[in-house]
């Protein structure tokens, strides 16, 4: 879920208070398809304490096709498969469940 | 109004080590470098004559659990009861106090005032010092996804691969460029050439490497994320940095050879890389670099030396295409080519950058900041590139939340 500007019809994602395009304060929420094309990628060697027995784990930014980019947690791809993973191939937004949280996730198509 | 009116009349650094000062404090590392800035000036200076502090401090509270550094530091140097102000953009640290200071003296508030910057990071150890500094990214969006800011880096490089052809092995020269610098530089962490450093962990494990690049590939040099590898990545390094700020008038009182600040540039940018159009530019870097060469009047060809943010290989590959020194898509080959070496067209980090120098990171801005004082002085020994007049420092927080672009002439 991200926002739409009723003022520009500018989409944000994630939601903002604020319109990025027009500075306008009246936002509503909009959701979105989901539908993106990877921009770019990288796994992750050395991480963050929380995710240590996790290495090698794949992240991406992917271009949804309303607009808006977003990174994500590329979860369906582990490092022997790393020829899954191509700049412009289609994705899809999924989430996982991690420690209590939901992270946003790209599939690969 | 702002150009020429401050300048530079001393400078002092410690050197940058992961390990050299495990003994020391946060405090007892600054009160090194700016005694060190003490002594630099010409014709000696007075305790009793500054008039203000400015640090750079990002992550303190992580590292040491101790902030109110602007009390700490101003305590520990012997300045009571002068005002003291901390600031905090990331790795721009130390560059946005310069600024500060700058600002502070051309306002004519001041006279004199000392800038600078100090990290003790060597407390904690890898897993915990990557969450450390990933309070810099974006903490709601970027954070939980678990990638650091070498992964950020890393997917800038992918992109700029994808659009440009430029390769990791081009990214590796820009390595090997400023670890020779560094083995010139006695303030650097690493004072070895890559080959140096490949010949001595050949003898350790019993291997043998053909040159640097058979280094680089192999599995000594791992991932860090990928295609980053530990010698694209600056490394975890304690250390201090002060510069000492004068108006113009009063500078001839301290030096015959003041370096004036000539261009101030200072943007902001989007807190997430997803927010940003071209993953392959820093927006508010090209734009603070403008700034700069509008108020210096001058534009990226008068530049004679340069020290850019080079936290990782991409990141310097980038830099020298924003600052418009050459075009976008270019970064990479023109490294690769020699002509941003000490005897190339820019020499570009000719204290060996944040990858060999090494990067406590608030302590990087104002430590770039002495190399190009030192540079205009005629004073870089080893690294001096002939006829240095004009300079510019360019220091980047996190992925470019924050851009800061500095020139000073001599």
């Amino acid at each position: 879920m991200g926002t739409k500007c009723c003022d520009c019809g500018n989409l944000n994602l994630p939601p903002r208070i604020i319109c990025t395009e027009c500075n306008g304060k009246r936002l509503e929420w909009h959701e979105f398809k989901g539908n993106g094309k990877l921009q770019t990628y990288t796994f992750i060697y050395t991480a963050p304490t929380f995710l240590k027995d996790k290495v090698p784990y794949a992240v991406g930014i992917a271009k949804l096709e309303e607009g808006p980019m977003i990174a994500a947690r590329i979860s369906d791809v582990d490092i022997n498969e790393s020829d899954r993973i191509k700049i412009s191939t289609n994705v899809k937004i999924d989430y996982i469940q991690e420690s209590g949280r939901n992270i946003l996730t790209l599939r690969i198509e | 109004m702002i150009a020429d009116k401050v300048a530079i009349i001393g400078a002092g650094i410690t050197r940058f080590h992961h390990s050299l000062h495990l003994g020391k404090s946060t405090r007892e590392l600054f009160v090194e470098a700016f005694l060190e800035s003490l002594e630099s000036v010409d014709k000696g200076i007075n305790h009793k004559d500054i008039e203000a502090l400015f640090i750079g401090n990002t992550v303190n509270e992580f590292f040491e659990h101790q902030s109110h550094l602007s009390s700490l530091l101003a305590d520990w140097s012997g300045l009571l009861p002068i005002p003291s102000t901390r600031i905090e953009t990331a790795c721009a640290s130390s560059s946005t106090a310069l600024e500060m200071g700058t600002l502070a003296v051309a306002s004519g508030m001041y006279n004199i005032v000392i800038v600078g910057g100090v990290e003790k990071m060597s407390t904690l150890q890898t897993d915990e010092m990557t969450w450390a500094l990933m309070s810099g990214m974006d903490q709601a969006y970027e954070c939980p996804l678990g990638v650091s800011n070498p992964g950020l880096y890393a997917m800038m490089a992918m992109a700029h691969f994808q659009k440009y052809g430029s390769t990791w092995e081009q990214l590796a020269t820009i390595s090997v460029k400023n670890h020779h610098n560094a083995s010139l530089n006695p303030k650097a962490q690493y004072q070895s050439e890559i080959i140096d450093i490949a010949n001595k962990i050949g003898q350790k494990k019993g291997l043998s490497f053909k040159d640097e690049m058979d280094f680089l590939k192999s599995s000594s040099n791992p991932y860090v994320a990928y295609p980053l590898r530990l010698f694209d990545c600056s490394p975890i390094s304690d250390g201090a940095s002060t510069v000492i700020l004068a108006s113009t008038e009063k500078a001839k009182n301290f030096t015959d050879t003041p370096i004036y600040i000539s261009g101030l540039g200072h943007k902001s940018g989007t807190m997430s890389l997803h927010d940003r159009n071209d993953l392959t530019s820093i927006p508010s870097a090209v734009e603070a670099g403008k700034n700069a060469y509008k108020m210096a009047n001058i534009e990226p060809k008068d530049i004679d030396v340069a020290m850019v943010h080079d936290c990782f290989t991409p990141a310097e590959m980038i830099a020298i295409e924003d600052l418009g020194f050459f075009a976008k898509g270019e970064g990479a080959r023109a490294s690769e080519e020699g002509r941003t070496s000490l005897s190339g067209e820019i020499p570009i980090n000719t204290d060996g950058g944040l990858k060999a120098k090494g990067h406590p990171i608030a302590a990087t801005g104002t430590a770039m900041a002495y190399e190009v004082w030192k540079q205009l002085r005629g004073e870089a020994e080893k690294r001096q590139v002939p006829n240095a007049d004009v300079g510019l420092i360019h220091n980047i927080g996190a992925t470019g939340g924050t851009a800061v672009v500095q020139i000073f002439k001599r």
